[in-house]
């Protein structure tokens, strides 16, 4: 396998295939000096705000996280409250989205498996991101034997086809947020590390880091304070799109049976209703909305991910 | 730089075989437009080789690839004007017509042999795709054996070997030997050649430019030969065409521009070329950068570089047009002020230790 | 030639090697003795079945240390014995060889259809930049990307299963007739066009951009300066170079692939190695998705080889 662009994800792989094309290296925070009202940061920002579809699938994010905090004071009913007598209702004036086999209200089982999704997706990320960050540094910085240590180890977990290997784990330590969110993280470190590896043997390589370590400055600063500036903006890419990655294995996990446990809601798990023939023909509602509302969230993350690497690519123009 | 010898192949006065006027080419790049050819006009004339001699970013490369509809197509590039090659507009004809014309008629030879050639496909295979693009019929041993031919010509040894090999296996000569064949191949009436040398080592760049003129020699192809090395030109060219913003600021014979320059750029650009025939004390670098092709400087777009503008506001204000100079027919320059040039030519010569000119040693 | 994939062989072995590791560790994080994952459990039930496993136990040498455990565990895994189906009660193996045919057929189905439509559109797209093909097929790649493989198998069954009543929803073959290749086709191409939707996103974008990349470089111009037509320009000169890095992508979808044939296999009841996997989740049948997690891993590797190898006989610049 050659070529920085390997993978097992859809959307990150991309991102890295793209990064390692330019990386940006120091050039990004040794900008700032001369032109102080053109700040890496504000330049990003500018351009992030001419990515519409980034613009607007960020809104969607902020409304979704509105929606899932607030859920416990805006939901309209309790999600886990059993009501038989609403057995399997289409949508009304009062349960607006119907109600499920349990008779429990869908568009308030929605708005709490939102909970779900996101913090499986956002805590997922930044863990895989930040033992990518550690590993990624180590490999990078130190170099020799650490170097093909950590880059083997990111081939043989590449390896693994990350939803097969992530349900024998899930299957053998239980179903619980807590051990889907460690195991995609065990599982998705890869693409990040390999991104930081680059950029810390690029800015290893550059004068001030060398300027640096002639006058003392021991290993472990340089690493933190040199090269935390230029891996940030890609590393933030990458977590994006990673996000997007684990809310999207959180549901397939859910929907094969071995998401958070019932009765709590989950979008993969509102969609495991779905897998008989008859509520698939019969009960659209139960299963149409945490589709969508999964195709949604997925999407808006992908595209606030692609506006935020065309925003910190420092090859475009302004 | 012997510049004061006769050409024998110059052909004076006969028609010409291909007509530029008022090119104008505009990139247009997020936000901006970069003006990179502005009013060029000047004819190739058959069996001459024309200069063409400028700073990168003064539009030379631009103007030649206007010329066969090689830049990107609209509304990335905008190329108006005329160029009149056999009786068409070759901005106008038919795309098909163009491809029969492109590669047949007039060919072309870049900068880069390393990057210029498909890296995926034999060397032979290319050349003979030239031959075979045109001629649909012929038959492949007769297109295995003219592509031989070509590079026995252009001196590649053992060509059949070469036939076979793949552009990475070639050295960089080689390479542009190759090109320089795969120019040939159709007997072309114009090449043009685009920096054909700045990629290559100096000893490789002499044969290459030796090859070059033997080609002409036996072609009688007309030549367009683009470079920034004002040695080059003197050494192959017949006339020249310097550029300057994309404009052409001076054209002529070689010898007239050379001996006689008529525009201060001209003269700085002589005053800058290291030379070995004369003992020049220093070299002379033309003060500041080149000029910005989105905003070009108003009126003479030198006149911020320029030392006969001493303040001068027609200097910056008004275009200079570009007339007849020096004396001779042929000689033409855009400067306000050419007839200061002699001055300021004695003057430089006071500081360089030598006249810069070429036959005007004291 | 034999080289090349000899020197690349010898660089997939650390590799494999980790591979087995992380599997062994698999072994013994599972829930009960590992003796009993790689045993006949048709022996354990009975009388003499302590017996019988402490003698396996000796046999395969799990009583000794652990480094020595995986250099035995490996001799079983690399001859065959990936152990028991605890439900099916047989060789695990036997599961395997019984369920590849169908997910072999499905996987290479999908990713033909992916290619073949992948192709066309990103070079049209890359051709046509920022048009409204351009446009269009970035949406929906994008969405292709977004939207959970089992979601978009779902609303394929809903509307051509459900509400078309054009496909049949799911399986490989009708029950209760004899098999015959129509009858096959028919059920093979919803879940191959779902498999295919959700790769033909990646590959287009990517598709988009290598052509992209190399439309720019110069022998384009150079090709274009011979009096070459467009058509010649683009497939003979700026295809052949854009594919070459689409080796490599097409190895690196490989493991989203195989997670993709999991969901896929279960949501349209194909029965291939993804169902299997899904069943064995259902009762903890271990052996078995170890050996398909296994197997998937080298799978992968294998894939990249063969990347490589087509990217080296493509690409005249990297020597055999």
């Amino acid at each position: 396998m050659t070529g920085e662009a390997i993978g097992g994800g859809m959307g990150a792989d991309e991102a890295a295939a793209m990064l390692g094309g330019h990386l940006a290296g120091p050039e990004e925070t040794i900008a700032g000096p001369g032109l102080p009202s053109q700040s890496p940061t504000r330049i990003a920002l500018a351009r992030f705000r001419r990515h519409r579809l980034a613009v607007a699938g960020l809104t969607v994010l902020v409304v979704l996280v509105v929606l899932a905090l607030l859920a416990p004071l805006i939901a309209p009913f309790d999600p886990n409250a059993v009501d038989l007598a609403q057995y399997r209702r289409p949508p009304t004036g009062v349960h607006w989205l119907g109600t499920d086999e349990a008779g429990r209200d869908v568009l308030s089982r929605l708005m709490f498996g939102a909970r779900v999704s996101l913090t499986v997706g956002v805590v997922a990320a930044v863990s895989a991101g930040l033992i990518g960050l550690v590993l990624g540094l180590l490999a990078g910085f130190l170099g020799g034997w650490v170097d093909a240590l950590v880059m083997r180890l990111t081939e043989v977990v590449l390896s693994f086809p990350s939803l097969v290997v992530i349900i024998l784990l899930v299957a053998v330590i239980g179903p619980s947020i807590t051990s889907i969110v460690a195991v995609i993280a065990l599982f998705e470190w890869p693409i990040g590390c390999r991104i930081v590896r680059q950029i810390t043997r690029v800015t290893k390589e550059t004068g001030f880091v060398l300027a640096a370590r002639s006058v003392g400055a021991s290993n472990l600063r340089l690493m933190t304070r040199h090269t935390m500036g230029s891996v940030i903006s890609p590393l933030t890419v990458v977590v994006t799109l990673l996000s997007a990655q684990a809310i999207l294995l959180e549901a397939a996990l859910s929907f094969l049976g071995l998401g958070v446990n019932p009765p709590q809601a989950s979008w993969g798990g509102m969609l495991r209703s779905a897998q008989s023939l008859t509520v698939l023909s019969d009960f659209p509602w139960l299963w149409l909305p945490p589709g969508i509302a999964i195709a949604i969230t997925v999407l808006s993350i992908n595209f606030v991910g692609d506006g935020l690497r065309d925003a910190f690519d420092p090859r475009q123009e302004m | 730089m012997d510049v004061t010898a006769d050409r024998p192949s110059l052909t004076k006065g006969a028609d010409p075989i291909l007509s530029v006027r008022n090119l104008e080419t505009t990139f247009a790049v997020r936000n901006s437009t970069i003006k990179a050819v502005r009013d060029v006009s000047f004819d190739l004339r058959p069996g001459e080789i024309l200069g063409v001699v400028g700073e990168s970013g003064s539009g030379k490369s631009a103007t030649v690839n206007s010329l066969l509809r090689l830049l990107p197509p609209p509304p990335t590039a905008v190329t108006t004007g005329s160029v009149v090659y056999g009786g068409e507009d070759l901005l106008t004809v038919p795309a098909r017509r163009l491809r029969a014309i492109r590669g047949k008629e007039i060919s072309m030879i870049f900068q880069d042999p390393s990057t210029s050639f498909n890296p995926v496909q034999t060397i032979g295979w290319q050349i003979a795709e030239a031959i075979k693009v045109h001629d649909r019929r012929i038959s492949r041993t007769a297109v295995r054996a003219r592509v031989i031919e070509l590079l026995t010509m252009v001196g590649v040894p053992s060509p059949q070997v070469r036939f076979g090999q793949f552009p990475h296996e070639y050295s960089g000569g080689m390479r542009q030997r190759a090109m320089i064949a795969m120019a040939l191949a159709n007997s072309p009436k114009i090449i043009i050649a685009d920096e054909p040398t700045t990629a290559l080592d100096v000893t490789i760049q002499a044969q290459i430019l030796d090859l070059l003129e033997k080609v002409r020699t036996e072609t009688q192809a007309a030549t367009i030969l683009i470079t920034h090395d004002l040695g080059i030109i003197a050494e192959v060219a017949d006339r020249v065409l310097v550029m300057y913003a994309g404009k052409i600021v001076e054209s002529g014979q070689v010898r007239e521009v050379f001996t006689d320059p008529q525009h201060p750029y001209t003269l700085g650009l002589l005053a800058s070329l290291p030379r070995i025939d004369t003992a020049m004390e220093e070299l002379l670098s033309i003060p500041g950068q080149p000029p910005s092709m989105s905003s070009p400087p108003s009126g003479c777009a030198f006149h911020v570089r320029c030392k006969l503008t001493q303040g001068r506001d027609r200097c910056r204000q008004e275009q200079p047009a570009l007339t007849a100079a020096g004396g001779s027919g042929s000689h033409l320059a855009a400067c306000h002020f050419s007839d200061e040039m002699e001055s300021e030519a004695i003057s430089i010569a006071a500081i360089v230790g030598t006249d810069v000119r070429a036959g005007t040693r004291p | 030639m034999l080289g090349f994939v000899l020197r690349r062989l010898i660089i997939a072995i650390p590799v494999l090697l980790g591979i087995l590791v992380i599997a062994f560790v698999f072994v013994h994080l599972l829930p009960g003795d590992p003796v009993r994952l790689l045993v006949d459990p048709s022996q354990l039930s009975g009388a003499g079945s302590t017996q019988y496993l402490a003698q396996k136990r000796i046999e395969l040498g799990l009583d000794k240390p652990l480094p020595v455990q995986w250099v035995l565990w490996m001799r079983e895994v690399l001859t065959g014995n990936l152990g028991f189906s605890f439900q099916q009660r047989v060789p695990v193996l036997q599961l395997i060889q019984e369920r590849v045919g169908s997910t072999v057929l499905l996987t290479a189905t999908a990713v033909v259809l992916a290619v073949v439509v992948a192709i066309p559109v990103g070079v049209l797209a890359s051709l046509k930049q920022n048009s409204v093909l351009d446009y269009l097929a970035g949406a929906t790649s994008m969405l292709a990307i977004s939207i959970p493989v089992f979601f978009l198998g779902l609303l394929a069954i809903y509307v051509f299963a459900l509400q078309l009543n054009v496909l049949p929803s799911g399986g490989r073959q009708t029950l209760g007739v004899p098999p015959t290749l129509s009858d096959t086709v028919q059920h093979l191409i919803m879940p191959a066009a779902v498999l295919a939707a959700v790769l033909t996103g990646p590959y287009v974008r990517y598709v988009r951009q290598s052509m992209l990349d190399v439309l720019r470089q110069d022998y384009i111009t150079t090709a274009v300066a011979k009096g070459a037509s467009p058509f010649r320009v683009v497939l003979r000169h700026a295809l052949r170079n854009a594919l070459i890095p689409l080796t490599t992508v097409l190895a690196v979808q490989i493991p989203a692939l195989l997670a993709g044939t999991v969901v896929i296999e279960t949501v349209f009841a194909w029965p291939g190695l993804g169902l299997l996997v899904f069943q064995s989740i259902e009762g903890l049948d271990y052996p078995v998705i170890l050996s398909v997690v296994m197997m998937s891993a080298v799978l992968v590797q294998l894939c990249n080889l063969v990347a490589d190898v087509l990217a080296a006989v493509l690409d005249p610049r990297i020597r055999l």
